[in-house]
């Protein structure tokens, strides 16, 4: 029996694959992408976030902390470096204003919760999809938890960064009911991918051209590029993606322009984050025929 | 793309105030002073007679279908048999700016309406003679909006005539049955007076023939106004300059002439004879919910017989049908205060239905169903309302069509389950072919087809307020009256179970005087005021000589409606969690906060707002709620009303949680005093969380199935959520998901900036308004305002 930290169960999510899916979002990710929508999530540790609309400044998680790491203005202010992760703070939290980021639990509880939604897969050719942080990091129960799906009936997507080892994807991608695989490419020139992920970007193409090349038949591999102005939406570099792209034959490739999602939610578990621009309309319509002129079917999401 | 001249009858509509017409108020104060003292349904047919004799008729520019219930466009018409004098009065000289569906109001009719309504109607109506009647402590639980009792201010029923039979033999043949009828009952029975009748059936008889008499001169007198009509439109051509208006003026004529009187040639005059026969029923009463039933099945062999006779096109059957549509909207209640604040909008609840099995029990989608979609959604008009049957048989075409609507945001259609309702029927006593071919009476409630006559609305009870009740032994703690019935000191309750029961005697206390104060008004209208033309087009009265007031109709029922049933469950749930399981606070301590209002104890409310809620697909509390109901149900479902007729449980409230909800202090799902209490079969606004799937699991997992009168179900989507292809395949997924869960019907809203908006202002009744921010989906109220504003921003530019 596996366990992992879940970040969040969201039923509904027709946007993480095909049809109506359920999306488990796992904590922990190997990047650290500046604009990333889901900060919390990067850190394979526990985490407490303040959400400020539900506080009604109560004063009782700065009387709980043990580490006296809370001070009261007129919400609370936590020193994270004192914060041992106690959850102290948000027993008393009855707001929900203090949470945990994450629940550690068990695939099969993971699991129970998806399968609530059995339906609505079926009439929408919707499933599962393993999201995070990062899927390739969590692998023995990404598996253990497609598989109990598979039992049910219920297919899978992996949403990944394709940073990891390239034998895990491998492993992942041959799982019977593994039928999409989302694929970030963050950005083709390294030097920008290792300035605004954290990482070379070398395995995350090697394990790509892996996974099209093996799995490519069975399964339908979506490339998702987000775009973030003046970062990684030069004409010249998404050319050269787009060629590189039609190389691989992917089912599709996205267009994911920069939300700002990531900002407040950085600010509520303490850390910072810088704020960017998407691209403009046109220019990711230009992009868009870019990528449709190499042969790659693409969508703006 | 609507034509010019459906453009200009639209604009012509938007561009018209809704108003208020004396007309019918000053000819009925001559016909009561003229008519009075003949039997009640002779005396009522004669009323009806005077007035659609000498009542205004008009035909405006461009019209195809013609016919209106007064004089004058747009107008409503007043009542004084049935509503008060006194709510009208009341608002007399504010109509025009009361807060709540104002209306116009030329100053000489305010004049004539206040000196008829004070010189001869005060304290004649319906509404009044009840007040006098009813028990007081039913009229206080009403005054107190605990309960509402219904139809004491208009009829009682939602009507559906039998279009099929009279597209089949005419007016004409519904009256030459009448006098068959009265022949068979004068020559073969035994006559008033003679020694074989009893004094019983000689009455019986003698109120059997005054009833079938009563339906002869109403015909008549429809047959009457309809060639009133027509010779209007004669002169009209006559004088008409354009040719082709003057041989569409012409047409009109013939119509009129023939229908309703005759069996319709025509799609046209099919539809002539619906538009007759619908104003004269909102002429002769005060009522809403008069359906045109199966539309499809009833007019579409109309519409293909044309097309294949090469007499009309198709484009010309859609402008056609959109005119027709638009004539809905004309047709207008006029409600007092409180009517208005629980009906909000001007709804007429005018319900057209499509698709669904036959009566064979195959599918019956046919040209009409398509092209009655295709005319609403050129018109995106809050009337008619489209009802679409559903079943394992109905085309993808279909679907998609409709769906296409709802993900334009018209939230027209409503869809609903073959495979819930017809089983629904059939426990209601249906033969097979009747539940099959089952119609909407009322709202949402799904009734036999072939006869059905619905009181809709017997009355609504306040879970919430059973709640309160039950939480202080029967003393309304908001009042301080002991308005229901001793169930022990809640303090002493240690399990979910005493707490549940006592809510359930409380509220089938609150249904027992719905049910007791109902049938006094349910005699009432029987005896004085039986609603003729919508009883000799309904399966039944005719051949058992009996208005539907006073049970004449094939199948009756009445409908046992409910606000805050959300609340309720909620509520119970974190009781037992919090003061049962955990005992973070005792029932004393929750009680004082609860009368407090949370006032010094909103962290006490911010743990009773934590607890497990109706809507997130929380299997406990799904099994919680499906019991309490179907106890409900199960006890209700076996009372008989006056008629002789069902009372049927609905999970159903409109908006009266509105000002049901203000008669209820704080609760303790964490729910502030006087704020609305849930709506319908929904959870509370802004609890369910856990997004649209759960939400829709949940209630399906009220088991609809229990409940006679069924359930209604509003679900909200984000525009950018069912965009494209996608969508379509998410929307139809979400409503087959729902239906294959045991959902009886879904109505789905696509939201739009006004409600994103009102979110930012009220994040806490928001709560579970997903919107997609990028590439996933986020709870509207939970994003930075930069966020909100920018999706704000997105969605306006994608509308």
């Amino acid at each position: 029996m596996t366990r992992a930290l879940v970040g969040n169960i969201q039923r509904y999510s027709p946007e993480d694959g095909p049809g109506i899916r359920t999306t488990v979002f796992l904590k922990g990710c190997p990047l650290a992408c500046r604009w990333c929508h889901n900060p919390e999530l990067i850190s394979p540790r526990q985490e407490v976030i303040f959400s400020p609309g539900k506080c009604i400044s109560c004063g009782y998680c700065a009387q709980a902390c043990p580490e006296n790491a809370i001070t009261m203005d007129p919400g609370p202010v936590i020193a994270r470096e004192k914060c041992t992760v106690c959850l102290q703070c948000a027993e008393v939290c009855y707001a929900k204003a203090l949470t945990p980021v994450a629940a550690m639990m068990s695939a099969r509880e993971v699991a129970g919760t998806v399968i609530r939604d059995k339906s609505f897969y079926e009439n929408t050719g919707g499933g599962l999809t393993i999201s995070g942080g990062e899927v390739l990091t969590h692998a023995d129960f990404a598996e253990e938890l497609i598989g109990l799906c598979y039992e049910e009936h219920i297919t899978s997507c992996l949403d990944t960064s394709g940073y990891g080892p390239g034998a895990v994807l491998d492993r992942l991608a041959a799982l019977p009911g593994v039928t999409d695989i989302l694929y970030d490419i963050k950005a083709l020139d390294d030097d920008v991918h290792r300035e605004y992920t954290g990482v070379s970007n070398r395995l995350i193409l090697e394990n790509l051209d892996m996974l099209t090349k093996k799995h490519g038949g069975r399964v339908k591999i979506h490339v998702r590029l987000p775009l973030i102005k003046g970062v990684n939406d030069d004409p010249a570099l998404l050319e050269r993606t787009a060629q590189a792209l039609a190389a691989l034959s992917p089912a599709d490739a996205t267009l994911i322009p920069y939300h700002n999602l990531g900002v407040g939610k950085a600010r509520n578990i303490g850390a910072a984050m810088p704020s960017f621009e998407p691209p403009s309309g046109e220019a990711l319509q230009r992009i868009q025929n870019l990528f449709r002129q190499s042969g790659v079917a693409c969508f703006i999401l | 793309m609507t034509t010019a001249r459906i453009d200009r009858i639209k604009e012509r509509f938007m561009n018209t105030e809704r108003c208020i017409t004396a007309e019918r108020l000053v000819l009925a104060t001559e016909a009561y002073r003229k008519y009075a003292g003949d039997a009640v349904p002779v005396f009522r047919a004669r009323v009806f007679a005077h007035i659609v004799d000498t009542i205004g008729v008009k035909i405006n520019d461009d019209e195809l279908i013609v016919g209106m219930t007064s004089g004058t466009y747009r107008a409503g018409d007043l009542f004084p048999e049935y509503a008060s004098t006194a709510g009208i009065l009341a608002d007399l000289d504010s109509f025009p700016r009361r807060p709540y569906d104002p209306f116009a109001m030329t100053a000489d009719d305010r004049e004539i309406i206040r000196d008829h309504l004070t010189g001869y109607w005060q304290g004649k109506s319906l509404e009044d003679l009840l007040d006098t009647v009813l028990p007081p402590y039913i009229r206080e639980a009403v005054a107190d909006d605990m309960i509402s009792i219904g139809t004491r201010k208009c009829t009682p029923g939602a009507t559906v005539p039998d279009y099929k039979k009279l597209c089949a033999v005419g007016l004409r043949g519904l009256i030459d049955e009448c006098e068959q009828r009265m022949q068979d009952l004068t020559l073969d029975e035994p006559r008033a007076g003679e020694k074989t009748a009893s004094n019983a059936e000689a009455k019986e008889l003698q109120e059997r023939v005054d009833f079938l008499r009563g339906c002869v001169i109403t015909g008549e007198a429809l047959i009457r106004f309809a060639k009133r009509y027509g010779a209007l439109a004669r002169v009209m051509a006559s004088e008409e300059k354009d040719e082709k208006r003057r041989a569409e003026l012409e047409r009109i004529a013939t119509a009129c002439e023939w229908v309703p009187e005759h069996p319709p040639r025509s799609f046209a005059e099919a539809l002539q004879l619906a538009w007759f026969v619908h104003i004269g029923l909102h002429i002769e009463a005060r009522t809403t919910e008069c359906h045109f039933g199966r539309f499809d099945q009833i007019f579409g062999p109309f519409l293909e017989a044309d097309i294949a006779a090469g007499t009309l096109t198709e484009a010309d059957a859609l402008e056609l049908l959109e005119a027709f549509y638009l004539k809905t909207g004309e047709v207008i209640e006029v409600r007092d205060k409180w009517s208005s604040e629980s009906f909000a909008g001007y709804p007429m609840w005018t319900i057209i239905m499509l698709g669904g099995v036959t009566r064979e029990g195959k599918d019956g989608t046919n040209k009409l169903s398509y092209l009655a979609l295709d005319a609403a959604r050129e018109l995106a008009m809050a009337e008619p309302v489209l009802a679409l049957r559903t079943h394992r048989g109905t085309p993808e075409k279909l679907w998609r069509k409709a769906a296409e609507m709802i993900q334009l945001g018209l939230a027209n259609p409503g869809f609903f389950n073959d495979d819930v309702a017809i089983p629904i029927v059939l426990s209601k006593g249906a033969e097979i072919e009747d539940a099959l071919d089952w119609v909407i009476v009322g709202c949402t409630q799904p009734s036999p087809g072939g006869g059905s006559e619905g009181t809709p609305d017997a009355g609504y009870v306040s879970a919430a307020k059973a709640l309160e009740l039950a939480l202080n032994n029967g003393v309304d703690p908001v009042t301080g009256k002991r308005s229901g019935v001793e169930t022990g000191d809640a303090r002493g309750f240690t399990k979910r179970e005493e707490l549940t029961s006592a809510c359930i005697t409380q509220m089938l206390h609150q249904y027992e005087m719905i049910r007791d104060g109902f049938k006094i008004t349910q005699s009432h209208h029987m005896t004085r005021l039986p609603v003729m033309l919508a009883s000799m087009t309904t399966g039944g009265c005719i051949e058992n000589g009996k208005s539907l007031q006073d049970g004449g109709s094939t199948y009756k029922s009445a409908g046992l409606f409910i606000t805050g049933p959300a609340n309720l469950v909620d509520s119970i749930v974190a009781i037992d969690r919090v003061v049962f399981r955990d005992k973070t606070v005792t029932m004393d301590e929750l009680l004082d906060a609860l009368a407090k209002n949370f006032e010094g104890e909103e962290r006490l409310r911010q743990l009773l707002l934590s607890q497990p809620k109706f809507g997130n697909d929380d299997p406990e509390v799904n099994e919680l709620a499906s019991s309490i109901m179907k106890r409900i149900a199960g006890t209700v479902q076996t009372w008989r009303d006056a008629r002789g007729g069902r009372f049927d449980f609905t999970m159903m409230s409109q908006s009266v949680n509105v000002p049901q909800g203000k008669a209820v202090g704080a609760t303790p799902d964490g729910r502030l005093a006087g704020e609305p209490v849930s709506d319908n079969s929904s959870p509370m606004m802004g609890r369910d969380i856990a997004g649209p799937t759960a939400t829709v699991r949940s209630v399906a997992a009220w088991k609809q199935l229990h409940f006679h009168d069924g359930a209604l179900f509003n679900l909200r989507f984000d525009p950018r959520s069912v965009q494209g292809d996608k969508g379509l395949g998410i929307i139809t997924g979400v409503i087959k998901t729902y239906f294959s869960e045991g959902g009886q019907h879904i109505q789905i809203n696509v939201v739009d900036n006004t409600t994103l908006r009102a979110a930012q202002e009220r994040p806490e009744d928001y709560r579970s308004l997903v919107v997609r921010v990028a590439g996933y989906m986020a709870y509207f109220t939970e994003l930075d305002r930069d966020v909100q504003e920018s999706i704000i921003a997105r969605t306006a530019h994608s509308a």
